[in-house]
Parts: structure tokens; sequence; C-alpha cells
């Protein structure tokens, strides 16, 4: 009930191309319980909307003494390969450049409580994740999302995902302008965009304000924007460095320059010219080669970039372009204004803590950013809904999450900093380790993640209590290091880029399974993650404690006047860094020490058979298969006013459907056909009825004529029996347009 | 009534002696032996949050958890899915296998009277703010199945309530039960949900 109550009362209230993307989602939801979507379809369209399986969603858990089989209520039902229905699963929510309004935080908070587990996840990529939500669920949270101006659209799958930002831009005392706006009009103009559907893998996008601090981790990215300025006949000039080909994972790239000083209103079309050269140049097979850092180290930058500006050549003029120029998102104003705009004297000990590591002044003077830690990047319903209402009182809607899993709250006035610090405390949110070796961030690893190897959480978790537990007595030195764990070899928890990083993995010792996480030490967090650790060797997990221990005891005992750990660890070498933990490697029989057999948080004996297949890269599924199955559900919606009696919702949508059906064919040899119903059915008259592509064998060109007929009427059908029989004819429309596009294919295979 | 989730907690006579900690080892035995009603899942730890849900065995129907939300510890069991029997009924349920899974935990190693609850308080939530919004209309709508849920538990039928929150939390109920049966008494027919 309260599904259907949902959204009738939040109609109006959500932004109409989304609102049609969630009915479509839900349609397809029904569908695919009928069998009536294929699965890998199904999966693919869930990805594509944040939808992600997790683990042990196979129906397959191992509880420490056997595999068991989790029988769930909807049996063998799938939402995807080797994905049970029932399985709960997780929902990325998409926060573009971090910002979020205590209203958001408000509904996140109620949306946790009713459909997942009371907590909101903070991600490495300043998304929020639900965990444990039923896919029938899904619908009614978009909605509830959609109505606070959020999305999950293209949050997984082989899109462009969540796009980043310094949660300092705008107040940064370094940067070189605000990147914010550029952010956003890059977010809602790739949001969806015909040309970003055909990607083999995932793309990810930051920006930075700045060359130098860490910002948006531009040089670990598919492709990033470092502001600029420069003089230019005395006036200043700002444009973008553009980088692409970064990459974590296992095979980690540097970004490389593509284009310098591009100017801001070339920024949108050459970010689209690149989508369009890895939509069709990127790989689509081999998903492990499929990320753009591939293509462009398989071609060369100065090939990639080539490739790039004859395709921004004949890229057909969009007016978004540079409509955020004129009219982008304005600067933000601060909620409070300055009173005093001076701090009074402190002499509270948590207060002088805190203050000295979770805020930074703004280059605005009398304003700061403070930073609120969250723990592993969670925080419960309950605090979020009290953390909204201190944000009310204090900064209004500039609220910001980042890729350290935290929150920060910007424009504080100096003069309200121990009240906020007061209001934070009250709610448990005053933890003074903002930056520092406390604050360890992490992927979901094992807690969540179907790939997780080891427990990046638990691990995490017990090295901030540990760390937090000694903090008062840590060498000032080591304080500011940086640790990030993450649970697999995938590098979700950017251990790469991590003073002191692990990614877990194993070992076998004595026909046992011993969880272990590999060391990587020294990567450069700064100057947009500039380099990348070294690894080191793999430590069972129960002893990178003792790793952590001895590795900054090493640095603190070595390092010269001034010397960082990064060059500290460049000059100390892998052999001589290996050497500080060698003899940790070592396995005793599990007789000896049966702990070292379980991870973290988890008193299982550890098991790498709960490992599943990953969605992370989403199914290869072409957009014109999308774009089909999206057909079907406005067919579906059609069938459904049909029965409800809604003639002239019926006739509407049976005819969406065969012209979206239509659109699909016709864009795969004029990817720019633009939205018009007019165009549409001229190109697909002209380029599939006449030529007879899309005659039936039998039926000859019966199919088309329902279209083509309905679109030369110009008017809907007026009794419920036409209305039935167009119903009925774009189902087989449809259906041949499947069939078509089955021997298009057949046709290019054979030619090839 | 048929609200999306219920919830049901009893609160921990001495919540400064459990160790959130201490319970995942015992949940997940529990995963393993069936100890508990539904499809069971995993155990999720949010015992570094705040005044968060603590410690959870996550099911299919039902959430179990050592809570610590509202800043109060205790036991809580919540209804998700495949809903059964009437509003009242889930209610009593659930109560139910919150003290089940009090007496479990009392029998544990190096638990043992720190997983005790009281029964003389329980708080009801209704995770559901389209079908359960927190107002007093609704409190009107649920007191009599709540009465019919609590009152046996009560040797005198004495029952008191009172709305807890504000709007934009979920509805809750704090349910006040005089003169309470013992625990066992409670979890007469809990299996309904095992």
């Amino acid at each position: 009930m309260s599904t259907i109550g949902w959204r009738d009362r939040l109609q109006g209230q959500m932004d109409p191309e989304l609102a049609e993307e969630i009915d479509v989602f839900e349609n397809q939801v029904e569908l695919r319980k009928d069998g009536r979507v294929d699965e890998r379809v199904f999966a693919e369209t869930r990805l594509r909307r944040g939808v992600y399986g997790q683990r042990y969603d196979n129906g397959q858990r191992h509880d420490g003494v056997e595999h068991r089989r989790l029988e769930f209520p909807s049996g063998d039902l799938t939402k995807g390969p080797e994905t049970l229905w029932d399985a709960p699963g997780m929902l990325r929510i998409k926060v573009p450049w971090g910002g979020l309004t205590p209203l958001q935080i408000d509904v996140l908070a109620e949306l946790a409580e009713e459909y997942s587990d009371h907590v909101l996840h903070v991600t490495t990529r300043q998304d929020i994740q639900l965990h444990y939500v039923h896919i029938e669920d899904m619908p009614t949270v978009m909605r509830r999302l959609a109505a606070v101006g959020m999305t999950t659209r293209e949050a997984c799958g082989n899109g462009v995902r969540n796009l980043t930002a310094c949660p300092l831009s705008g107040v940064c005392r370094t940067e070189a302008f605000d990147v914010t706006p550029h952010s956003e009009a890059l977010f809602r103009f790739l949001l969806g965009h015909p040309d970003c559907q055909d990607f083999g893998r995932k793309f990810k996008i930051a920006f930075s304000g700045c060359a130098d601090e860490a910002c948006g981790l531009v040089m670990m990215h598919d492709l990033g924007a470092i502001a600029r300025v420069d003089a230019v006949d005395g006036e200043p000039v700002q444009s973008f460095d553009i980088y692409v080909g970064g990459g974590l994972g296992t095979t980690p790239h540097q970004a490389k320059l593509l284009a310098g000083r591009v100017p801001l209103g070339e920024l949108l079309p050459t970010v689209q010219a690149v989508s369009r050269v890895f939509a069709r140049l990127g790989e689509k097979q081999n998903r492990n080669r499929a990320r753009i850092k591939f293509l462009v180290s398989q071609v060369g930058i100065e090939e990639f970039g080539r490739l790039v500006r004859e395709e921004r050549e004949i890229l057909p003029y969009d007016p978004r372009w540079t409509a955020h120029l004129e009219d982008g998102l304005p600067p933000e104003d601060p909620a409070r204004a300055l009173d005093t705009g001076t701090e009074d004297a402190a002499a509270d000990p948590a207060f002088i803590a805190w203050r000295a590591n979770n805020v930074y002044l703004q280059r605005q003077p009398g304003y700061a950013v403070v930073t609120i830690p969250l723990p592993l990047g969670d925080i419960s319903s309950g605090q979020a809904r009290l953390l909204a209402d201190v944000a009310r009182r204090f900064v209004g809607d500039t609220v910001r999450t980042t890729v350290e899993q935290n929150i920060v709250f910007r424009w504080v006035r100096l003069e309200d900093l121990r009240d906020l610090h007061a209001a934070l405390a009250e709610i448990g949110m005053a933890d003074p380790y903002a930056e520092t070796i406390v604050d360890v961030t992490s992927c979901p690893g094992t807690d969540t993640c179907k790939l997780g190897i080891s427990a990046s959480r638990g691990l995490a978790g017990e090295l901030r209590e540990r760390l937090a537990a000694k903090s008062g007595e840590l060498d000032e030195a080591v304080k500011g290091l940086r640790i990030k764990v993450s649970g697999c070899f995938n590098s979700c928890g950017q251990h790469h880029a991590a003073d002191i990083g692990f990614f877990g993995n194993s070992r076998k010792s004595g026909g046992r399974v011993v969880p272990h996480f590999q060391v990587v030490l020294g990567g450069e967090w700064q100057h947009n993650a500039g380099s990348y650790g070294l690894a080191v060797g793999a430590i069972p997990s129960k002893r990178i404690p003792e790793v952590v221990d001895r590795i900054t005891n090493q640095f603190v005992a070595d390092r010269l006047p001034g010397e960082s750990f990064l060059d500290w660890s460049g000059r100390t070498g892998r052999k001589g860094l290996a050497a500080i933990i060698e003899d940790l490697k070592q396995i005793p029989e599990y007789e000896d020490d049966p702990t070292l057999f379980s991870d973290w948080g988890n008193p299982r004996e550890f098991s790498i058979g709960d490992i599943g297949v990953g969605e992370c890269a989403g199914e290869v599924i072409s957009s014109t298969d999308l774009e089909l199955s999206f057909a079907e559900s406005i067919a579906f919606e059609a069938q459904v006013a049909l029965e409800d009696g809604d003639i002239t919702r019926a006739d509407d949508r049976a005819y969406r459907s065969m012209i979206t059906a239509a659109r699909a064919l016709v864009r795969t040899e004029l990817p720019d056909v633009p939205e018009q119903d007019d165009v549409i059915v001229r190109e697909f008259d002209a380029r599939f009825v006449e030529t007879k592509r899309f005659q039936d064998r039998f039926a000859h060109g019966k199919f088309a004529r329902p279209l083509l007929e309905r679109h030369a009427s110009g008017r809907p059908v007026a009794t419920e029996e036409h209305a039935r029989t167009l119903v009925e004819e774009a189902q087989l429309f449809i259906d041949a347009a499947h069939a078509c596009q089955i021997r298009m294919a057949g046709a290019t295979s054979a030619t090839q | 009534m048929n609200p999306h989730r219920i919830s049901v907690k009893l609160y921990l006579d001495d919540p400064a002696a459990l160790d959130a900690e201490a319970v995942v080892p015992p949940f997940h035995r529990y995963i393993r032996e069936d100890a508990v009603g539904g499809i069971p899942i995993d155990v999720a730890r949010y015992a570094h949050v705040v005044n968060g849900p603590g410690v959870l065995i996550i099911g299919h129907q039902l959430d179990y958890a050592i809570d610590y939300a509202e800043g109060r510890a205790g036991i809580s069991v919540t209804r998700k899915r495949d809903q059964e029997g009437t509003f009242a009924e889930q209610v009593r349920d659930l109560a139910s296998e919150a003290g089940r899974l009090s007496l479990l935990l009392q029998g544990e190693d190096g638990i043992g009277d720190a997983g005790r609850v009281g029964t003389g308080a329980a708080l009801v939530t209704i995770l559901d703010r389209y079908e359960a919004p927190n107002d007093d209309e609704t409190l009107v709508r649920v007191e009599p199945a709540l009465r019919e849920a609590f009152e046996p538990l009560s040797e005198r039928a004495a029952v008191e309530m009172s709305r807890v929150g504000v709007a934009r939390e979920p509805f809750a109920v704090s349910v006040a039960i005089a003169a309470a049966r013992p625990l066992e008494h409670w979890t007469e027919g809990s299996a309904a949900l095992a």
C-alpha cells in the first residue's frame, strides 16, 4: 500500500524525467518477476539505477563450518546472474561534489530506518550507500530521494559514476577558483547522456581546485579537471587542465594530461568527446581491460588526444555546453552573517584538540570549515537527523561529504566554533581525529561486498580504536599520516594513495585459508594522489596492528629532520620496508594460534567461499538492448492503463513504446538522432522500413504499420477497441524490433 | 493496519554490563544453528556508531539487535517482510522474540545476566511514515492493538502508553507494563516466528 501511496503523494515533487525513469524501473521489476525481462538485461538496468548486489546474494553463505543455502521465499527467481531476488542489496545514492542539505539528510535518515539497517554509509567517492534493501522497495526509496533532488541513476554499472570534487571548493585558501558550478553542470549534462550509455566499464570523474593539494584526487580518476588561472594580457583567465586514464585496481595508472588550459566553455564538449571516443574504441568484451586507462595506454595519450579533438570537431552544438556560465549554480552564501568574526580564547582540552584537527580556516575571513569524522563512514539515522538540525542551526545548506568518508560543515562562523563543538559533542560526533592517522578509511570489504576477500572494516575499526587510545602519545610526524584499507585488490579503499595502505588477500596454510592484507607504503595523497605506494608483502590480518606499530616506530626513528613519510619510504626502499615486517609473514600451525585463521570482527573460521561474482563492472549490455527493454516497460504501462480503462493513457503509452523502440534502432546508425518524434519516425521509415530490414519473413511490413499510421494521424485513438488493438500492436512492434536487432547483429558478425 | 516494518525493543537491565562485541560470536552461532526466526543472513556490526543500531542479525524477515538507538541499550526485533497475523499478533510475536533472544544471551558464557532485559517497559516503533505518521491520530488507531498485545503480559492487565518523539521521527510508543509477568511467560509461543 505504501508503495502506491508514496508514488501518489510525491507526484509533482519529483523531476519529471527522474519520475518517469523510476516508473520505468518499477515496471521492469514487475516484468522481471514475471520472467518477461532477461536477467542480464535486468541486472544492467538496476545497476544503472544504483541498485547493486551484496554479499551472499547468490544464496550461499559459509557459516564457519559449512556452506549453507539461504532458502528465500522467491526461490530461484533472480535479479541478475547468480543473484537471488530476495537477497538484500545495496543502493548507492549519488551525491554530486558531495553537496547535501539538511532536508536531504532527514530523508536519507528516514530511508535508512524504513528500508535499510538504520545506517547511512558515506563512500570514498562521496556517495551514500544503504545496505540490506530489498529489490521491491527500491522504486519507493528512489521516489523519496527524487522528491528532495537526489538520484541513484548511473551510480553503478557501466556509466558515469558520481562526480567528486574537493569539499573545500569555493572556500579553499589555495584553489585557483571554485569548481563547484562546473562540477554541477557536468554532472547534470552527463546524467543519462546518450553518449555515455555504451561504455564497456564505469567512468569516474573528479574535479580539483588546485594541483598541489589532494583535493579531488584527479590523478587516480578516469577523467579529471584541475582548475587554473593564468594571466592573459594582464587579466586573470580561468581554465582547466584535463587529465584522462587514471585509475587504481590491480594495475594502477596515473592520469595523463589530455589538454591544458581548456577554456571553461570547452569543458563539457571536451568531456563529451572523450566519452564518445571511449564508447567507440574502449574494450567491451574483456571487462578486466575495459577501463579507459587501458585504451589511453594502448593508443598513447598523443593519439588519444587527436581522436578527442577530431570527435570534438564533429559534435553537434549543444547550448548546455555554456549555459551554466551564465546561469549556473550561484556561489554559496553563509547562513549566518558575522557578528564579532573572532573566536573566544578556549581552555577546554577537548575543544582545543578538536579545534586543532577538525577546523580549517576559510579564505573568507571569519569563517571555517569543520570536519565531522564518521567512524568507518557510518552515521546512524538518529544521529543523521540530529546532525541535520545542527547544520540548520549553524551552516544551512552547505554540508558536504568527503572522499575520506566524513562530513564537512562549511561557513561556520569562528565565533560559533565552541557552540558547534558542544552541539556535536552532545550527539556523539565531536571526535577530534579528522584527517589524522586515527581517521582510517575503508571500503565495505567482506561486511557487505561480494568481492571482498578480507575484513577491511573490521581491520579499520580495530586500528581506529587502538590509535585513538594512544593518540596523545603519538609522534607529531605520525599523527598526520593516512591509513586506508581495501577489502581486495579493486582498491575501493584507495589504499594506493595512502601513507600506509592495505588491501585484502589470502594465503593457504596447512589446508586452511588465512586472511591477509597486502601492505602498501608511501602513496602520495597530495598532488591529487600524485604517486602510488609500494607493495611490501602480505601479512596475516590479525598482525596488521603490529605492522602499523613497527612501520610508524621505524619512521620516527629513521626520519631526517622535516622528512615526510613519502620521502622516508622512498629512501628506505621496498627491500628495507619489507625487512621491517618480514618475520610477521610466518603463519603458525592452526593449533598453536587459531586466532590467525579468522578475520577482524568475524569469529567464523575464514573462508574465501563467500566471494561472489562482482557486479562492479556491470553487465555489458548494449544501449539498444536497454532501450528496447525500456520500450517494453512503457508497453507494460499501456497494458495497465488499458486494464484501468484509461484509454488516453493506454494510447499514449503504446505509441511512446513504439517510438522508443524505433529510436533504439535508429540510434544504432544515427547516434545523435534528436528527441523529436517526426525525425525518429522519418529516420526509422527510411532506414528500416523502406529498406525492408524491419520486415518479418512471414508478416512482411505489417509490424511497422501501427507506428507509421498512429504517427501520421497525429491524434489518439478514440475507442477502447482501437486502444486495445494499438497496445497489442505495440508489443508486436517491440518484438519485431528485437528480431531486427538480432538480424542486424548476425549480419554484422557475418561480415567481420 | 499493516505497516511496512514494526519493531519492539526491551531494555537491558544493566546496559553497562554488556559489551556489544561480545554478542558477535553467539549471533553467528545462532545463524548456524537456526536459533532465531525467519531466514537469518549475516551479522552486522555498528557498535562504533554512537546511539546506533549496535550489533544485528540481519535476516530476510526479521532483524535482531543489541540496539543503542535513542541512547538506551536494549534488545530489539524488527519485522521487515512476510507479515502474518494481525497487527497485535505481530507486536506480541516481536516482544516474544526479543525476550527469547534475551534468554538465549543469558545462557552464554561471558554474557550471562548482562543479557537480561526488563519486562516493565517496551518500545514499539512503526517504521512506516506513510501508514503511521508520528502523531496522536496514529496512537489512537494503534492503541487497542497494543493493549491486546501487552495486557496479557501484565498480571493485572495494567498497561500505559505514551507516544515518543516528534513528527519527523518514526511513530513510537513507550509501553509501561505494571506487574509484568516473567520473561518466560512472554516467550511462550514465540516459536511462531522460528
